[in-house]
């Protein structure tokens, strides 16, 4: 199996359109920190704006696994929607109490998305996605979240990427991802295969890439 | 694997500030991990220090001496939470709290003091999925995983052992979370003779999923020489 090149990752990080989410299902060691990497990487040799929601400290983990990878990345120039936790890394803007009200936390979240994305295109990052809805406590609360996520759904100034850790969610309560594959364009899986990791695509508006292997190779990807 | 060097020179390769989760199925897998990490710290000269959750250090300790192997723990420090009975130097004592927060705040506390000044050193944490037994809901248990991720970085190099059988029976099973937090994870899986090293992650990315195995006999019989008084 070829690696990808940068090239290749980066036209699919452009092919897909603003205004979508592209939902990432990471069950490989290191397999978020890099795609994080690499996506920051992207938006800015191609000077757009990045904005991570992060959640629990999910940010912090990305920034100090890169170090053990021999990657030094401290986010200083992306904006951050801090969802509880104590670890603060890049440019927080604004933060939400981990335990708030599904209500209280969505309309604040809502204010500052708008916020954000009156000022033009972005790209957004959600890390740590599955941590918060382990805070949900019935299905209401479930579906006010599933909801909001579709309200964000189609805005023409935001690219979303949801990265959510797979192997945490048989713990959780209320499963968000067949909502999540449902309400995403492009749903992608990254796993480990051989030493080596590898982002194969289950769904995608361009089928002929469903189910093939997107080798990426650590050592290639950091002299991208 | 038939030296007990070949092992150090792997633990070698754990960067500072490293969180190694070692997970082991029941065996005497934590007492010839503990010991093998002990016997590290003294050959490279880097303080020792076992955080000891339960007296899970005296059973470390009794079982040892099952197998022949004298082992004091005299020149490791030991922050001991909870349990009564005192193995190695103890350094600060930790009461418990049935609160994981409550407990985890004094835990801080207590570190605080001890810990920077140490600088390059090896930690052991024995017994950590017991305090996640006590954990009642979503926010203690998050609560404590941002806890323990904060002590990823720094000098010190942890490694911290899990029983999976405990930690799976639990209502709040840390593993996932703790897999996701650790720099490097290992299985290691007791055979009649050995223990095998299972890396499920590491930074060294190739190095994923590949094995190692140890002869419990190498092990014995270093600490048997007196290889551990090096």
């Amino acid at each position: 199996m070829r690696p990808a090149t940068k090239e290749t990752a980066y036209r699919f990080l452009e092919l897909a359109p603003f205004g979508d989410i592209v939902l990432m299902e990471d069950e490989s060691p290191y397999g978020t920190a890099i795609a994080t990497y690499v996506i920051v990487k992207y938006a800015r040799e191609t000077g757009i704006p990045v904005y991570i929601d992060d959640v629990l400290d999910s940010l912090s983990l990305v920034s100090k696994h890169l170090k053990f990878l021999g990657i030094e990345e401290d986010f200083s120039d992306v904006s951050v929607i801090k969802t509880g936790g104590i670890e603060n890394v890049g440019n927080i803007i604004e933060r939400l109490p981990v335990e708030s009200e599904p209500i209280m936390y969505i309309t604040r979240h809502r204010e500052i998305t708008r916020e954000i994305l009156s000022r033009g295109r972005h790209i957004n990052i959600v890390l740590g996605m599955e941590r918060r809805f382990a805070f949900l406590g019935n299905r209401r609360e479930f579906y006010l979240f599933v909801t909001y996520l579709k309200e964000l759904l189609g805005n023409r100034n935001r690219k979303a990427f949801y990265i959510l850790n797979r192997n945490i969610i048989p713990g959780i309560k209320f499963n968000p991802l067949p909502e999540l594959e449902e309400i995403a364009s492009t749903v992608v899986e990254i796993r480990i295969k051989d030493g080596v990791h590898v982002v194969v695509p289950r769904k995608a508006l361009f089928v002929e890439i469903i189910g093939k292997e997107f080798a990426g190779k650590l050592e290639e990807i950091m002299r991208w | 694997m038939d030296s007990m060097e070949e092992l150090f020179r792997i633990i070698d390769g754990v960067k500072p500030g490293e969180t190694v989760l070692v997970e082991y199925y029941p065996s005497y897998i934590p007492e010839f991990v503990t010991l093998s990490l002990v016997m590290y710290g003294r050959k490279r000269g880097l303080p020792v220090i076992i955080d000891d959750n339960f007296d899970a250090l005296h059973v470390i300790h009794k079982h040892l001496k099952l197998w022949g192997i004298e082992e004091d723990f005299r020149d490791v420090f030991v922050i001991k939470s909870d349990g009564s009975v005192d193995i190695g130097n103890v350094i600060a004592k930790i009461r418990f709290s049935a609160e994981p927060v409550v407990y985890v705040r004094r835990y801080e506390e207590a570190g605080k003091n001890v810990l920077p000044q140490l600088g390059e050193s090896i930690n052991i944490v024995l017994g950590l999925e017991k305090i996640f037994a006590f954990v009642s809901s979503v926010r203690e248990f998050y609560l404590l995983i941002t806890r323990i991720q904060r002590f990823l970085g720094g000098q010190r190099k942890a490694f911290y052992l899990v029983n999976k059988e405990t930690a799976k029976s639990m209502e709040f099973n840390p593993l996932p979370e703790m897999e996701r937090i650790a720099s490097t994870v290992v299985e290691i899986i007791p055979t009649p003779i050995s223990g095998r090293i299972v890396f499920k992650k590491t930074p060294i990315v190739s190095l994923t999923g590949t094995e190692l195995e140890i002869p419990t006999e190498v092990m014995s019989s270093a600490a048997s020489h007196k290889g551990n008084r090096v």
